[in-house]
């Protein structure tokens, strides 16, 4: 008989009840008595956010095509539920079974955001699990982490036993099987994590300490186990076409922000923009063969009964395929009416005939991430599209039926000045006069409508920017204003609505992206004060934050606004991501000093280092017809769908 | 064809709301591979229609939902029948023929979520008096008791209770809408109300077909006049001097019936 954590009575009291109860088309149930390993794979946040993330299905998979494991999924509660789950003493569970975390072999924790740290507390503290690794006994399970953030693991690294540098598809059935075996033979917790620290890509905390210089940068990273290697290094999958993926996704009964089959095309990107990690740290670029991707179309289809599907990736115009693969797709799959989502695309011929067919032009908008308001700020972050690409573009658009238009934008990129600020209006403004200019009065359909956002740099590591200095909250405010200001004195300056984010987010982003162990500290003194959710704006309140330094003697800017030499040892540095320092510092200095911009991979190997990795881009023939290889830079990255950021992958 | 579906939603999937459960219900129809009709346009949808929507928590016995699929029609056409169908874009005489109404529930129960179960299904015609929706009129209801005062009475007992508090003229309830308050009397909503031990209708293994002390009602249900089973069950326990308690129960709809007070689907065997 099925089992049900909570309570009928606790379920009628919570916002949305079904986040709780699994049970989800597609969700895997095993008999516990039959398998010998249990993991609870778990996404620190809300379960609609959790649902969405592909990375989470993929891992699913892989764990539950093994008879001896069972892989379930852990959300963090919504507030309400947290504390009557706290109040009540009832412990975190995971979905399939209902049964406690604390049961399980693993606890695994993808760390997609640097502002989901709290939640991780939480579900460590809602589990009856230790929040430090040093308190765990024999009767916790082995806490592991893994995605983004574990680039800089650092300031999370107290709360866990391991974390896994590298894509799951490579070593996790390795480690699975490391467990089994010992823990058969009887081994202890700390053996294991010692033995798996062999493991490449598996970073065991606890073997390694951080000496600090008396400038408060770090000195030394030391081994404190003989065996554990100096240097961790990066797993990527060499064959995406081999590696599992879900074919049978699991329905979510709410709507999740995902509602649709996902199809993962390529991983990593060729572009090389400075203040982008993903583009760094999945390098090479790895196409999967259009084939695959046909067959798990139709797989994820007919199995899920999903009515939507999208594509996934961090450039979808750089998949040599697309053409092909999406004219399939329509053809295919929209008269059984699947709607087919596009990904941002560059603007040209055939993205604006796909975009005609796919959705309704009047609805949509174009989407545009110069990402900076003048050339020579584009040129710094590498971001080749030009103001010529973008006004043709648009053009081009306006005059296929279009009229509103979505610019995103950084703010706080290293060389910018005033000027360079202003242009983000200036560039509004001539999107405005190009519709004007483009379209006659008697073809418009209302005025042109563009919306203006921005966001503010996070330097992040293993990024040129890496190097780069934040300003203080209060300067990006004003940074945010003159952009403003600016917009208010443009013609069309009605037609322009600016939107910007919050600054004292993006300082505490900054601290966590950037910190080193003794930021752990400050986490889980905030979250004993009650900060959790800190991505949701309703919920994120940097009083607590900043009450937490003053109590844990952090110097916020010395994390944040400090400029960094050349050859400080970052915190982060025993990683190997595969894409070399000297690449890094290169395009550090080519940005900051001659402003150069360096070529994609199609175009120019620059030589990062993520050739040694055997496969991918980096081995591709060249073929000089396909439009893949046209161009020398640029991308001009628009989209039909609208709230969706180019090159972003949600 | 316009085919209309009995179903039973039990168990854990009580506590998904009626609009997901409206999205899992479409979802599971499309994976299930049967010729649902779609709307035009860039947003298409399917022409699904429930009968009357269940409450967060509650369960049913017998629901009902109305799906066009697009299966050849082999009974007379009327007027507003083709009217419709042209509307969607259909050619009757091209279509394909529906399967055995088993083959046809089977195909969808394989797609349902645990705890859906398609237990019918028969063509319906086109005319709009037909919609499953407008056709409600009620409801019948077990309201199985959990550790409650009332649970612990007689059998014989909590059936004279209800039978005192059915011999009221007038059963006056307080009812907040978003713009005012007023009083109510259910009375004239309630056709018939009893006690008896029963098992929960969705259950499956002989260890849960024990009876369980319930309150069976039959009461208004619809677009017009609806009286929610609670609303019953909080007056009856204030008739009985004692509080009601929201969590005292779990209610399960049994049936849905029309003015009649019959059932919304003759079942057979072919469409």
């Amino acid at each position: 008989m099925y089992k049900q954590a909570l309570s009928d009575e606790i379920l009628m009291q919570v916002e949305k009840p079904a986040r709780y109860i699994g049970q989800e088309v597609n969700a895997v149930v095993k008999d516990p008595a039959s398998v010998k390993l249990r993991f609870a794979m778990c996404f620190p946040d809300v379960y609609e956010i959790g649902m969405s993330h592909l990375g989470i299905q993929i891992i699913y998979e892989q764990l539950n095509r093994r008879e001896d494991t069972w892989c379930e999924r852990v959300y963090s509660p919504w507030p309400d539920l947290s504390s009557i789950m706290k109040e009540k003493g009832i412990p975190l569970f995971a979905l399939e079974s209902q049964d406690p975390v604390k049961s399980f072999d693993f606890l695994g924790i993808t760390l997609q955001y640097e502002l989901c740290y709290t939640n991780v507390l939480q579900i460590l503290d809602l589990s009856g699990i230790p929040l430090r690794s040093a308190e765990r006994t024999e009767e916790d399970p082995v806490v592991i982490g893994g995605g983004p953030c574990t680039y800089n693991p650092e300031p999370v690294a107290a709360f866990f036993d391991l974390f896994y540098i590298g894509e799951s598809e490579v070593v996790m059935d390795r480690l699975m099987d490391l467990y089994l075996q010992m823990k058969e033979s009887g081994c202890s917790r700390e053996s294991f994590i010692r033995a798996a620290a062999r493991i490449p890509g598996i970073y065991a905390p606890s073997l390694y300490e951080a000496v600090y210089r008396e400038d408060g940068t770090v000195g030394e990273f030391v081994k404190l186990d003989e065996e554990a290697p100096s240097v961790i290094c990066r797993q990527v999958c060499t064959d995406l076409d081999a590696a599992p993926y879900p074919e049978k996704p699991v329905v979510p009964y709410i709507r999740p922000v995902q509602d649709r089959v996902v199809l993962e095309i390529q991983r990593g990107c060729i572009r090389g923009c400075r203040f982008c990690q993903a583009g760094i740290v999945y390098r090479p670029l790895r196409e999967r063969s259009i084939e695959t991707l046909k067959r798990y179309a139709e797989s994820m289809l007919s199995q899920s009964g999903y009515e939507e599907i999208s594509l996934s990736s961090l450039s979808s115009s750089d998949y040599r395929c697309l053409p092909e693969l999406l004219t399939h797709l329509i053809d295919t799959y929209q008269k059984q009416h699947v709607n087919i989502s596009l990904p941002s695309l560059r603007i040209d011929n055939f993205s604006l005939d796909v975009m005609n067919k796919v959705q309704d032009v009047r609805k949509s908008s174009l989407t545009f991430a110069p990402e900076a308001g003048t050339q020579r700020l584009r040129d710094v972050i590498n971001k080749g599209l030009t103001e010529e690409e973008i006004l043709a573009g648009a053009s081009q658009a306006f005059r296929g039926g279009w009229n509103k238009v979505k610019l995103y934008f950084m703010l706080g990129l290293p060389t910018e000045t005033d000027e360079d600020r202003k242009g983000i209006a200036h560039l509004a403004q001539k999107i405005c006069e190009a519709y004007y200019d483009e379209v006659p009065k008697e073809k418009r359909q209302g005025a042109v409508d563009v919306t203006v956002s921005t966001s503010f740099l996070v330097p992040k590591p293993f990024t040129p920017f890496q190097w780069a200095s934040m300003s203080a909250p209060a300067e990006y405010v004003n940074y945010a204003h003159t952009v403003r200001d600016e917009i208010r004195t443009m013609n069309n300056q009605k037609r322009i609505h600016y939107k910007w984010h919050e600054a004292d987010g993006t300082e505490l982003e900054g601290l966590l992206a950037r910190g080193d162990r003794r930021i752990a500290d400050v986490i889980e003194l905030a979250y004993r004060k009650g900060a959790v959710f800190d991505s949701w704006t309703d919920y994120f309140n940097y009083g607590i934050w900043k009450e937490a330094y003053r109590e844990a003697g952090i110097d916020v800017d010395f994390y944040t606004k400090r400029p960094r030499k050349a050859d400080e040892i970052f915190p982060w540095d025993f990683i190997d991501v595969g894409v070399s320092r000297a690449f890094l510092l290169r395009e550090w200095e080519k940005a900051v000093g001659s402003g150069d911009v360096t070529l994609h991979c199609r175009s120019a190997c620059s030589g990062c280092g993520a050739r040694s990795f055997g496969c991918g881009v980096c081995f591709e023939e060249r073929d000089n017809n396909n439009p893949a290889y046209i161009g020398k830079q640029s991308l001009g990255g628009a989209s039909g769908k609208a709230g969706e950021m180019p090159g972003g992958e949600t | 064809m316009k085919i209309r579906l009995r179903f039973t939603k039990t168990g854990s999937i009580r506590f998904v709301g009626h609009l997901d459960f409206m999205r899992t219900f479409q979802k599971a129809v499309k994976k299930s591979g049967l010729p649902a009709v779609y709307t035009s346009g860039f947003n298409p949808h399917m022409l699904l229609s429930f009968a009357a929507p269940l409450g967060v928590g509650e369960e049913t016995a017998g629901d009902y939902a109305d799906i066009e699929f697009a299966f050849r029609d082999m009974a007379p056409l009327s007027e507003h029948d083709l009217y419709r169908m042209k509307d969607i874009g259909l050619d009757n005489d091209a279509l394909p023929l529906p399967p055995p109404v088993s083959v046809f529930c089977g195909q969808l129960n394989a797609a349902m979520p645990p705890g859906v179960r398609i237990t019918g299904a028969a063509r319906v015609g086109q005319t709009r008096d037909s919609k499953a929706m407008s056709l409600v009129r009620y409801a019948s209801w077990q309201l199985l008791l959990k550790d409650s005062f009332l649970s612990g009475l007689p059998a014989e007992e909590l059936n004279d209770m209800v039978l005192c508090f059915l011999a009221e003229d007038h059963i006056m309830i307080h009812k907040k809408t978003k713009k005012s308050e007023k009083e109510v009397d259910i009375r004239p909503m309630i056709r018939s109300m009893s006690a008896a031990d029963l098992p929960h209708p969705g259950a499956l293994s002989s260890e849960e077909s024990a009876g369980v002390r319930s309150v069976l009602v039959t009461c208004s249900a619809g677009s017009s006049v609806n009286l929610k089973p609670a609303a019953v069950m909080d007056a009856f326990c204030r008739y009985t001097g004692r509080t009601s308690d929201p969590n005292g129960f779990r209610t399960v709809r049994r049936e849905t019936y029309n003015e009649n007070l019959e059932t919304l689907l003759s079942l057979g065997s072919s469409f």
